[in-house]
């Protein structure tokens, strides 16, 4: 299925296991997105670059820790910077969480209070990370199995807080949107509505599963990568299709439990689909 | 409201199952004791406390893959 | 002025090393300097194109046929090849395949794919699609590299053959060392001035090893039946010996070439909540 007039884009995150099908079926994919944290030595290099000749392609870091009191590791952002210089990617992106502090490594992205002195502190570590990589990054919403802890405001609030403190863009990630409302009792199309819909240049899409402590009662959404994306995602982005006016580039992601490939190709048609509908609705509305 | 202190006692609280169990005992003294003021201690009472133990579950299975990773690639 | 010519026979040996580097040297930046290794965009859709890159005809032909034993298309009996009977022919989409099926319908040696021309119109348009994104050096290109060969060579010998005429004038006829030693540099011009791939060439063989690393490490789990298509490129970018266990009985050249070192596999991702943002259940 064509992407719209829009120019819409739909791709893939990168990973080895699907190495073999995502360069078989490049004609089916339009974006790539890898994880800069993989890439850091010399082979790395050659070979991002190599991909980013075939594909617009996104480094996407994962232990820089933005969104925190603490001023990010330098070393860590002169690492992206040299990656970035190097393989020319079409734009880098980060998590809105925080991954460690002190000596304390949290060992994944972990939601920040949502404060005004994270929203201050986050502009100027990505004011920083801009000056250091020499472009500013994406910065993307995560999932959380904990409602973040001391916090004055709601996730919505604080996103839109964040964003208009700084000239990042965003990178919305629609599970995490989903699992985080239904954890925490937000409905995600208002949770949506009120986000500024036109800072949003990348969007992510996956599945996870119900997870418990052991009692049923305790269920909580789990944003693990490893399930298609569920109905409700692929609705949110025809909603957002129907709401954005700029183009949108959705990128599935998946880190395990493989499927074949034409399956996930099959995924990315659905997008492809999904930000038809919205497109097609939006002209019509 | 958020400090560096504070986001290093939740990181503490995230990966050190002793200091968890000690904080969910008693969360405001815990709080205290480790220099956190006042408006943070009495937010920390409120703490999600089912999403904490899911939350440092989750990434305690992260940090042990990520060793898991990182045995492999030597 | 005193001429290397004058100096005596281990001292011009010295000099002879010093030249031989030099050459090998000037060879290598002049290859540096007329080629780029830049990459360009690229089909990746068909392996047998990465095959040819990295191993040119007769290493397309052995992951080819390596694949269809694999794919039960072929049998192996003993050193030959049979096409095996009750698979349909129909199946095989790429002509290359379709010509090495054809080619078995009579029991032949596995090599005899090496001596026929049949292959030739099937492999042609990789070759001729490899020039043209310069990742192979092209008939000019080739020419090039030969003719700075040559004169390497010439230089390397003339010097050589100079001195063994003095030496052998002045009833010396130790020139042994010398001997041998002008023809190792020879034989290491070709090397340096002629290569299979381009600079640009290279640089992707190499970059594909990396990304195919954690690949090339699950050789040992996938299944030809399952993953045919994975096999076979794990075939193309390592060698038809990494990929099939066969190849090394029925074509003894077969390579398994491919260390990818530390990057290997280091792209990390596992089977599970790995190395992507996905968290972790219990």
């Amino acid at each position: 299925m064509a992407a719209n007039v829009m120019q819409d884009r739909v791709g893939l995150g990168w990973r080895p296991e699907l190495a073999a099908g995502i360069l078989s079926n490049l004609d089916r994919i339009d974006f790539i997105e890898a994880i800069a944290d993989d890439y850091y030595d010399a082979r790395g290099v050659a070979a991002l670059k190599m991909l980013a000749v075939q594909r617009p392609l996104a480094l996407h870091g994962i232990s820089l820790g933005l969104a925190s009191t603490v001023r990010p590791d330098r070393k860590r952002l002169e690492k992206m910077a040299r990656l970035v210089e190097r393989v020319r990617p079409e734009c880098w992106s980060e998590h809105l969480a925080f991954v460690r502090a002190g000596s304390i490594e949290i060992g994944h992205l972990a939601a920040p209070p949502r404060t005004a002195s994270t929203i201050d502190a986050t502009a100027a570590n990505l004011d920083e990370a801009r000056r250091i990589v020499g472009t500013s990054p994406l910065v993307e919403n995560i999932a959380t199995l904990i409602d973040a802890p001391a916090s004055d405001r709601d996730e919505p609030a604080w996103l839109s807080g964040t964003l208009a403190a700084s000239d990042a863009g965003l990178l919305l990630d629609l599970h995490n949107l989903y699992a985080n409302s239904i954890n925490f009792g937000l409905n995600p199309y208002d949770f949506l509505a009120r986000l500024p819909l036109a800072r949003i240049q990348q969007v992510h899409i996956s599945g996870g599963r119900w997870i418990d402590d052991g009692d049923p009662q305790h269920r909580r959404l789990l944003d693990d990568h490893l399930h298609d994306p569920p109905d409700p995602v692929y609705d949110l982005l025809t909603k957002l299709a129907r709401l954005a006016p700029q183009p949108l580039t959705v990128i599935l992601e998946r880190d395990g439990s493989y499927p074949p490939m034409e399956h996930i190709l099959h995924q990315l048609d659905r997008a492809r689909g999904a930000l038809a509908q919205g497109r097609s609705a939006r002209l019509t509305a | 409201m958020n400090t560096p202190d504070l986001e290093r006692f939740l990181a503490k609280l995230y990966v050190d199952p002793a200091a968890r169990a000690r904080f969910l005992a008693a969360p405001y003294d815990e709080a205290s004791r480790a220099g956190l003021t006042g408006e943070q201690c009495r937010a920390l009472e409120k703490i999600d406390r089912i999403g904490l133990e899911m939350a440092a579950r989750s990434f305690a299975k992260k940090r042990s893959l990520k060793i898991l990773e990182r045995g492999g690639r030597r | 002025m005193a001429s290397p010519f004058d100096l005596h026979g281990p001292q011009f040996l010295v000099f002879y090393v010093a030249l031989g580097a030099c050459a090998l040297l000037v060879l290598a930046l002049l290859r540096h300097a007329g080629e780029s290794s830049q990459p360009c965009p690229v089909n990746l859709s068909d392996p047998y194109l990465i095959a040819y890159l990295r191993g040119g005809k007769a290493e397309t032909l052995r992951v080819a046929t390596m694949c269809l034993v694999h794919r039960g298309f072929l049998t192996p009996q003993g050193s030959n090849l049979a096409a095996a009977p009750g698979y349909p022919r129909a199946a095989l989409r790429i002509p290359l395949e379709q010509r090495l099926y054809d080619h078995f319908s009579v029991q032949s040696a596995a090599t005899s794919v090496f001596k026929s021309g049949r292959f030739d119109r099937d492999l042609q348009p990789y070759k001729e699609q490899l020039e043209r994104l310069d990742l192979i050096p092209n008939t000019i290109a080739r020419m090039a590299q030969n003719f700075r060969a040559a004169v390497a060579i010439v230089v390397l010998w003339l010097a050589a053959g100079i001195k063994i005429v003095i030496a052998l004038s002045l009833g010396r006829s130790n020139v042994r060392f010398l001997v041998i030693l002008s023809v190792v540099f020879a034989i290491a011009a070709i090397g340096v001035a002629r290569t299979r791939q381009t600079r640009r060439g290279a640089a992707m063989v190499s970059s594909l090893r990396t990304l195919f690393g954690s690949l090339k490490q699950r050789t040992p789990t996938l299944l030809p039946a399952a993953n045919p298509d994975e096999l076979l490129i794990v075939g193309a970018v390592f060698g038809a010996a990494t990929a099939f266990p066969l190849a090394k009985t029925l074509y003894p050249k077969a390579s398994s070439s491919g260390s990818c070192g530390s990057s290997c596999g280091s792209s990390c991702g596992g089977g599970g909540c790995g190395s992507g943002c996905g968290g972790c259940g219990s």
